[in-house]
């Protein structure tokens, strides 16, 4: 039953991750290049999407993928975390120290997100709207990697 | 239709939590300072450190809380005005900050 619900946590976690990466990262396509042509071509096609629609599904997303994560945690401490320390490997466990400080720091991030993709009056903010989903993306990405390596190198029981 | 939803005021207030709260996470990251510790073994919230036999310490909810609690207060209790005089550069450049801080403090591990 443990095992069980450990599974179902950590796929629900991954997918919502899977949601996140794809969202963000046609966010970051959007705006960091230029100005949409009709094309056939699959990155042409990736940076037309109306990437500001994706915004509240992000926060939402994140929400969920943040919870999801903060239970796991717990477990992940008690399991996994002592494993690693156990075989001295120090990098994966110090990578997902590093995890757990990103996700925190872009839970408090997300308002800014917000306002400057849906605000009325931030429309001028290209500049912070570019940096801050930036920002979030690779927060986004680094956690989904340093996730799945671990979950490699050791999963949840 | 987002004019309906949110007021300026309630703007400048998302932004300075924004900004306050990576600020106190970090801090308190660094520091060790924690409200509660959760003890996962144990399924067991304390206030003060426990012995040994509770299995390892979690602070990680406790830094959670205070910096979203400090956030909120600050973001409240900052003067509207003020708020709006904020150069919008600091909402990227201040987590930006805090997310080079944490890369460099967790190259601790790699001194084992």
């Amino acid at each position: 039953m443990y095992s069980m619900w450990s599974t179902i946590l950590v796929v629900t976690h991954g997918i919502f991750a899977v949601g996140l990466i794809g969202a963000l990262t046609h966010q970051v396509i959007a705006l960091w290049s230029t100005a949409p042509t009709p094309s056939d071509n699959f990155f042409a096609r990736l940076r037309n999407v109306r990437s500001g629609s994706y915004t509240n599904a992000v926060v939402i997303l994140y929400l969920l993928d943040f919870a999801l994560g903060a239970v796991i945690y717990a477990t992940y401490r008690i399991e996994v975390r002592p494993y690693l320390e156990d075989i001295q490997f120090y990098v994966a466990a110090g990578s997902f120290e590093t995890k757990e400080h990103l996700a925190a720091l872009g839970l408090g991030l997300l308002p800014a997100y917000w306002l400057f993709w849906k605000a009325p009056g931030f429309s001028a903010h290209g500049n912070e709207r570019k940096y801050i989903t930036l920002l979030l993306a690779f927060f986004v990405w680094w956690n989904f990697l340093v996730g799945h390596i671990l979950n490699n190198i050791r999963g949840l029981p | 239709m987002n004019n309906l939803l949110i007021s300026e005021r309630m703007i400048s207030r998302l932004i300075v939590f924004s900004l306050v709260f990576p600020v106190i996470y970090v801090v308190l990251y660094y520091n060790e300072l924690a409200l509660f510790r959760f003890y996962p073994l144990v399924g067991e919230l304390h206030l003060n450190i426990q012995p040994t036999t509770f299995g390892p310490a979690m602070t990680y909810y406790g830094w959670l809380v205070i910096a979203a609690i400090v956030g909120a207060v600050v973001a409240f209790a900052v003067p509207h005005r003020w708020a709006l005089r904020l150069w919008a550069g600091w909402s990227w450049l201040v987590p930006l900050g805090a997310t080079l801080f944490t890369f460099i403090y967790e190259t601790r591990w790699l001194l084992h």
